[in-house]
């Protein structure tokens, strides 16, 4: 995950087409898949995004349901090859194939020779709408994901941040979640969100248009909308479950926390994790607004990271949410450190951005483009937000008001979207 | 008819595309100026900013035992971020070096006070008095810092900077568009020249909470019993005693003699020229004041530990998921084994490589297995460290038989010949990526210099690699992983080890003992700490007669 975040990170710093002679080129299949070509002959390698939005169907809401299709799709046959020929057919040519789990949906990321991008692409292909998932795996994957909430949750500071993740898709699973996802719900999954009208396939490196599309029609011209399975009882009896557990700012584990060790509904529900050394560091995430535009939050994320006021909090970005820590003393209450974090984030929202600030953070976007250049995975990202329509223009961003970011951040940084949680040490408050 | 057409397809692009790219000697140029600064630029015409690397060679390697963790803290407080009054401290009324002198006084007065009241707690302290004066001195420090958003001087013109330090080197990487190139190095300058370290204090306690909160970790369990006594076997969190004693003259004492020019490498990816760098960096990096003739051609040194130290064991109950560590102890970087090793490591490592494919899928006794080379660095002997987490229903006795099969099938079956070309391509992939990467491609060059001693090393290998026959890797793995180059470690899941009773007891009675003879609390506690890591590489019966003959040499009363 910290090499994506680092990623998402240099994304949404670098937000903005570069200033790069790069065209972006664009054509769709019949069956409704959308590619993007950024061509460039500089060096002989192929670099691919294959991106497949994800619904919030209710039908979908299961905490760890995504990450595990993921993992099971990894180890299923595809196409015509098994799933160790598939592996050894990658590994022959040097193609990396990486799946990816994020905010904005599931993405496969490619890279490869451009000698071997028919091979390539063909596999990607074969692993995006050809595998052949059967229940076999299900089970070792079902414990390897559980292996790997558990893993994390061996590291206090991961298993906060964990419980304080607002998005569905990376929340870690309970115990109970993962029993509850059979061979149909994730049948229905694949039906339902592997489907070429919401994927856009993103194409970087050294291959032609007529190059790109010749391929691009061979490897998913065949790939078709199929239609989804009923939703399994057990799917349905999940989600409404899930649902009603979450109020609209907890986690089902936030939920759990909050109904256990409170008989009120505390104000700003409190997550405490136990480390087993001295500690104390408070906790704060605030995701993004969904509709909060572009530009705002392309010049929010550069402001509040390095904004004085939150001293000596820090502040940062992963992925599309602002992640805060304030580490105490640990012999201090948690209570003082959550409630300090928390006032450090408001008086920023109170106080506001001055005209001042925004010249800066305009300035500061508009050089930090040419800084895209150094990064084909970067460009590969700009590209697939731009296809998403998330992409921010230059124009926009010189004509944001200050009015306007500060309603943006307002909205970022209003208490009832920020989750906050404590770690503090083996004993204490 | 896929299953054919995939394949054929592969086939044909072999013979239908040019030859494979190299990193190309030609495209790096090099300069060394006066003060002994090394230059390097590579020139990417389509780029429109660029990618710098500083590396200073050095590292935690080469910290004494008084100042560990000074290149960690120098990442931080010097490279962490880029204050304009840590490049112009005079600014405004009053000095700040002056209020940064005065808390450095005043934070060791406080420890001082402290140690005190934990030899004497009855006694009375001043404590309070002194916290209090640090606090209005914060203020007053902190009054001087820039209260704009964006005040980072990078990050205001659109770029960014990380530093790491590691155990060879400390590696500070920049980005910016091109058009700031004149800004970054007059920036980059000054902040050697000033040497300022406004936020050491915060630096340093965040380092602390952090070594404190993380606790021991695998890694630099295996490394210290694998290395012992020697700077690669360093665990930073044994030396945090010495850490919170560090003052801020001390790091800036180290930090001229760590950063000196001499030491130092500027790698420089992007749309810059040769032409159009050199002039200013002549006039910026090379005005640095040279280091001392002795200190610029002596290297320090270090202790050097015999490979075949014979076979360690270590068992430890740190939580979590159980896992196993292998290490071997294996030949610097420049060593002709080296390389042989690599192509070793390569064989067995990702998910095609041996141990993927024969402990996770086909046995199935490993839910995943990694490598690691050059651990903790490569510019001095180090290890290879192979990490296996066992699958559910197999001990990590099993799974550590098992490794121990597959290493000796590499020593002694011939190597497929489609198992070895597929390790030759994927090298060439990594190269085509590096090159095409201005970032990975400065680091791998910087690297080369560190831990080989020349850049070209970095093209040089690749084709050196290419040349190695199978026999080669064979017969370097012989001579290298083998059981008297090679320290277990069997991280066992359960309970924490404060709550492992045994290692409790005997951290109790060192300590006890260790307090009758050393007065000073850093040295005592750093003593402690490797007292019981080199007893967690006894046998538990071995470990509990350590335990009486320890107990026996205290006094009734503390027994």
């Amino acid at each position: 995950m910290r090499p994506l975040a680092a990623l998402a990170a240099i994304t949404l710093t670098l937000p903005g087409q570069a200033q790069t002679s790069i065209r972006p080129q664009t054509f769709s299949l019949p069956n409704g898949m959308r590619v993007v070509l950024l061509e460039d002959h500089e060096r002989p390698l192929v670099r691919a995004r294959l991106n497949v939005l994800l619904s919030r169907d209710l039908e979908t809401v299961h905490p760890g349901l995504a990450a595990l299709a993921l993992r099971v799709l990894g180890h299923s046959d595809a196409g015509a090859f098994g799933v160790d020929e598939f592996e050894q057919l990658l590994a022959g040519a040097g193609i990396e194939l990486v799946p990816a789990l994020r905010a904005d949906g599931l993405s496969w990321n490619l890279l490869a020779r451009s000698r071997d991008q028919d091979l390539a692409l063909g596999l990607l292909a074969d692993r995006a709408f050809r595998s052949v998932a059967t229940s076999l795996t299900l089970e070792t994957d079902r414990l390897a994901s559980w292996r790997e909430t558990e893993r994390l949750e061996a590291s206090p500071r991961a298993k906060l941040r964990l419980l304080l993740e607002p998005d569905w898709t990376l929340q870690a699973p309970t115990l109970d979640h993962l029993s509850a996802i059979n061979h149909p719900d994730l049948l229905a999954f694949y039906a339902r969100a592997l489907r070429p009208d919401r994927a856009v396939l993103i194409l970087q490196g050294d291959l032609g248009l007529e190059q790109a599309k010749r391929l691009v029609l061979l490897s998913f011209g065949t790939w078709t909308v199929q239609a989804p399975p009923p939703v399994p009882a057990t799917a349905q009896a999940t989600a409404k479950t899930t649902a009603d557990a979450q109020t609209p700012t907890q986690t089902p584990t936030q939920a759990a926390t909050a109904s256990a060790s409170a008989p009120a509904a505390p104000q700003a529900p409190r997550i405490l994790v136990r480390s087993p050394r001295p500690a104390l560091l408070a906790m704060a995430v605030a995701a993004q607004p969904e509709d909060l535009d572009p530009e705002s939050a392309a010049l929010l994320a550069l402001l509040l990271p390095g904004d004085p006021a939150l001293a000596p909090a820090q502040l940062r970005l992963e992925s599309r949410n602002l992640v805060g820590e304030l580490e105490a003393d640990p012999s201090g209450s948690a209570a003082s450190a959550e409630t300090s974090m928390l006032e450090r984030l408001q008086a920023i929202r109170q106080r506001g951005f001055t005209e001042a600030d925004l010249h800066r953070a305009q300035a500061a976007w508009s050089e930090s483009r040419a800084l895209i250049t150094l990064h084909p995975e970067a460009q590969v990202a700009e590209a697939l937000a731009e296809a998403r329509g998330g992409s921010v223009s230059p124009a926009r961003v010189q004509a944001l008001s200050v009015e306007t970011l500060n309603q943006g951040l307002r909205r970022w940084l209003d208490p009832a979207r920020i989750r906050t949680g404590v770690l503090a040490g083996p004993v204490g408050p | 008819m896929r299953r054919l057409v995939l394949p054929l397809l592969a086939v044909l692009g072999l013979s239908a595309q040019a030859p494979l790219l190299d990193p190309h000697t030609e495209d790096v140029q090099e300069r060394r100026l006066a003060n002994g600064v090394r230059l390097l630029v590579v020139e990417r015409r389509a780029v429109t900013a660029f990618h710098a690397a500083l590396v200073f060679r050095g590292g935690r390697a080469e910290e004494p035992p008084p100042l560990a963790g000074a290149t960690d803290l120098l990442a931080r407080a010097l490279y962490g971020a880029t204050w304009p009054e840590d490049l112009d401290p005079a600014k405004g009324g009053g000095s700040l070096d002056a209020l940064l002198k005065e808390e450095e006084g005043l934070l060791e007065a406080l420890r001082l006070e402290r140690l005190h009241q934990r030899k004497a707690p009855e006694a009375a302290t001043q404590a309070q008095a002194l916290g209090a004066s640090l606090w209005t001195l914060h203020q007053a420090v902190r009054a001087r810092y820039s209260t704009s958003p964006l005040a980072d001087l990078y990050a205001a013109r659109g770029g960014h900077q990380t530093a790491t330090a590691g155990a060879d080197a400390l590696l500070v990487q920049a980005e910016l568009p091109a058009a700031d190139f004149e800004f970054w190095c007059r920036t980059e300058a000054q902040r050697l020249t000033v040497l300022q370290l406004s936020r050491f204090s915060e630096a340093r306690a965040a380092l602390a909470a952090e070594l404190r909160s993380r606790g021991p970790q695998g890694l630099p369990m295996i490394q210290g019993a694998a290395l012992p006594g020697h700077p690669y076997g360093r665990d930073l969190a044994d030396h945090l005693p010495a850490l919170e004693a560090m003052r801020r003259s001390d790091l800036q004492a180290w930090a001229r003699r760590a950063c000196r020019p001499d030491q130092l490498t500027v790698v420089l990816v992007g749309g810059l020229s040769m032409d159009t760098v050199l002039p200013l960096v002549e006039r910026t990096f090379g005005t640095l004041p040279a280091g001392a003739a002795s200190a610029s051609t002596e290297d320090p040194l270090l202790p050097e530990i015999p490979a075949d130290l014979g076979d360690r064991r270590i068992q430890a109950s740190l939580g979590g998921t159980p896992a196993l560590l292998v290490g071997w102890r294996i030949p610097a970087r420049p060593h002709r084994d080296h390389l042989a090793l690599r192509m070793a490591a390569r064989l067995l490592e990702g998910p095609s490589g041996r141990l993927a494919q024969r402990l996770v899928r086909q046995k199935a006794v490993a839910q995943s297995a990694e490598v690691w080379m050059d651990v903790p660095g490569g510019r001095l002997p180090g290890l290879l460290v192979v990490r296996a987490v066992p699958s559910e229903g197999h001990s990590l006795a099993e799974l550590e038989g098992a490794l121990h099969t597959e290493i000796l099938r590499l020593q002694q079956e011939p190597i497929p010949t489609d198992e070895w070309q597929r390790a030759l391509t994927q090298i060439d992939v990594e190269q085509l990526r590096i090159q095409d990467e201005p970032g990975a491609l400065a680091r791998t060059l910087a690297r080369a210099w560190v831990e080989a001693g020349d850049w070209r090393q970095a093209e040089q290998e690749v084709q050196r690699l290419r040349n190695l026959g199978p026999e080669t890797v064979q017969l370097a793995t012989r001579t290298w992983l083998n059981p008297s180059h090679r320290t277990t470690l069997w991280l066992q899941s359960g309970t924490d080890e404060s709550q492992d009773p045994l290692e409790a007891e005997t951290a109790r009675v060192l300590k006890a003992l260790a307090a009758t003879r050393i007065e000073d609390l850093a040295q005592r506690e750093h003593l402690v700490s490797e007292g019981l890591r080199q007893l967690r590489m006894l046998s538990l019966d071995e470990r509990r007669r350590t335990l009486k003959l320890l107990e026996a040499q205290l006094t009734p009363e503390k027994r």
